[in-house]
């Protein structure tokens, strides 16, 4: 992820951070790109924020079923480098 | 329409080791030439389908690759709508014969995928969702979403979603070009590796390489098969944004164009290739190309209605689950292979629906014998 894309994306956070969601599918993650692959296993969700619905990965581990309350929280969304920076992004967690 | 398919090729689909991304492009246009047993210098014009060369290959501006291919040097251009990149290079095809400024196009779709590690492979996939709003995606996650949605909405269970897997592979063993000629049990596919819930390793089409050409006329010719309708839909690019996770409104509209096109109902059809890039594509497809009513094609699938003596033989290619998915040759294939069947007289009247993404785009086209 590029620096400039990071930045843009963290303007988000203020938006979602702290609030809860509704769970409207979720697929459990056994296998992903390359960025991911020291993240697995993951859960992938579509939720519900209110009338706006958002995509987003579930946090390390916990899994989730249509229906769940959860919670929107800052965690790492992309194995670490030492070239890079360290990358966080909003992910679903249960409440 | 004045629209003919006057060649179609296609190549073995697989992990072709030997062949490079020309070797497979240069075997396209001599395989599609030598069906159609015309001389090179009638193509007027040529539109390639390649999702990703420039990432997988290292290789852009496909354009002039394939154009090289000919003495005179024809006028090409590369279209890339991710897995829908042949059936928009059909579309465009179709369109440059439609205002009558060329009379007879090539269509190649190339994609060359295997030199690459899977995880790079799914990254590379994965740049065909929203990269702002799908971020930690992967393909099979997003039609994991659709497929966990239409399971708890419909109640589609494992074993349907396994049906389509086993009557694809099946179907397949009438393909020659296919990647898999290999036999699987409902078990067997609901007991596979899991990749992304519910979707398991063999409810994903393979990675593949592979070439499909056609060759579209509107001169007079012997050869038998004709389209006679097609459609174009869009999506949303993110499932997020779409009003009913339930159904690809972007294949609803495009079978609404193609059938308005062609006069016809899909009662009129004999048999469908579907874009089943995972099995609960290939019932979402089913419902909404309008064979089945939404809800009840996993059920039919399974009930032997879209296999030969049913209501309409889905897939008799083996679809991308066991022919392949060289992600640009796919929507060219379909076409190719459609008009080889009508041109056996195996069937007179046939569809093909392509899809780009998780359903953002969506071509289809409706092939009968003229």
């Amino acid at each position: 992820m590029q620096i400039t894309e990071y930045w843009r994306s963290n303007q988000l956070w203020a938006k979602y951070l702290g609030k809860k969601a509704k769970v409207v599918a979720v697929s459990m993650m056994e296998v992903a790109a390359t960025d991911q692959t020291d993240l697995l296993p993951y859960a992938y969700l579509l939720v519900e924020i209110g009338s706006e619905k958002i995509s987003l990965m579930g946090v390390a581990h916990q899994e989730f079923q249509i229906g769940d309350q959860v919670e929107l929280v800052l965690r790492k969304i992309k194995k670490e480098s030492i070239k890079d920076i360290i990358v966080y992004g909003l992910k679903a967690a249960h409440v | 329409m004045n629209i003919k398919v006057i060649g179609n090729y296609i190549g073995k689909f697989g992990e072709l080791w030997e062949q490079s991304l020309t070797d497979l492009i240069k075997e396209g246009v001599a395989g599609v030439l030598a069906d159609a047993a015309i001389e090179s210098g009638e193509i007027e014009a040529i539109f390639v389908a390649n999702k990703a060369g420039g990432s997988f290959n290292q290789q852009r501006h496909l354009g002039a690759l394939v154009s090289e291919q000919f003495s005179h040097f024809p006028p090409a251009m590369r279209i890339e709508g991710a897995c829908a990149s042949g059936g928009l290079a059909i579309i465009a095809a179709q369109q440059a014969l439609l205002s009558g400024v060329y009379k007879t196009v090539l269509v190649l779709g190339v994609e060359k995928m295997t030199d690459v590690s899977t995880g790079e492979t799914s990254a590379i996939l994965a740049t065909a969702a929203s990269r702002e709003k799908e971020y930690g995606s992967t393909f099979p996650a997003l039609y994991g979403l659709l497929a966990n949605y239409h399971m708890n909405r419909y109640g589609t269970t494992r074993e349907q979603l396994s049906s389509v897997v086993v009557k694809n592979h099946l179907h397949a063993f009438d393909n020659s070009k296919a990647q898999f000629h290999k036999k699987f049990t409902l078990e067997e596919v609901s007991n596979s590796a899991p990749v992304a819930s519910p979707l398991r390793l063999l409810d994903c089409s393979p990675i593949s390489d592979g070439v499909a050409a056609v060759i579209l006329s509107s001169r007079d010719s012997v050869r038998k098969t004709k389209i006679l309708g097609f459609g174009h839909g869009q999506d949303t690019l993110a499932l997020a944004d779409r009003q009913d996770l339930g159904q690809l409104v972007a294949t609803q509209k495009a079978a609404k164009q193609a059938f308005n096109m062609a006069s016809l109902s899909q009662k009129d059809i004999q048999a469908i290739e579907v874009h089943d890039c995972f099995s609960i594509a290939e019932i979402l497809a089913a419902e909404d190309l309008g064979f089945f009513a939404k809800g009840q094609a996993a059920a039919a699938i399974a009930n032997r209605q879209a296999t030969y003596g049913g209501q309409v033989v889905i897939n008799p290619s083996g679809g991308l689950k066991a022919c392949g998915h060289p992600v640009g040759a796919t929507g060219v294939k379909q076409i190719a292979f459609l008009a080889s069947l009508i041109e056996a007289g195996k069937f007179d009247i046939a569809l093909a629906h392509n899809v780009g993404g998780s359903g953002a785009t969506a071509i289809v086209n409706i092939l009968g014998k003229k």
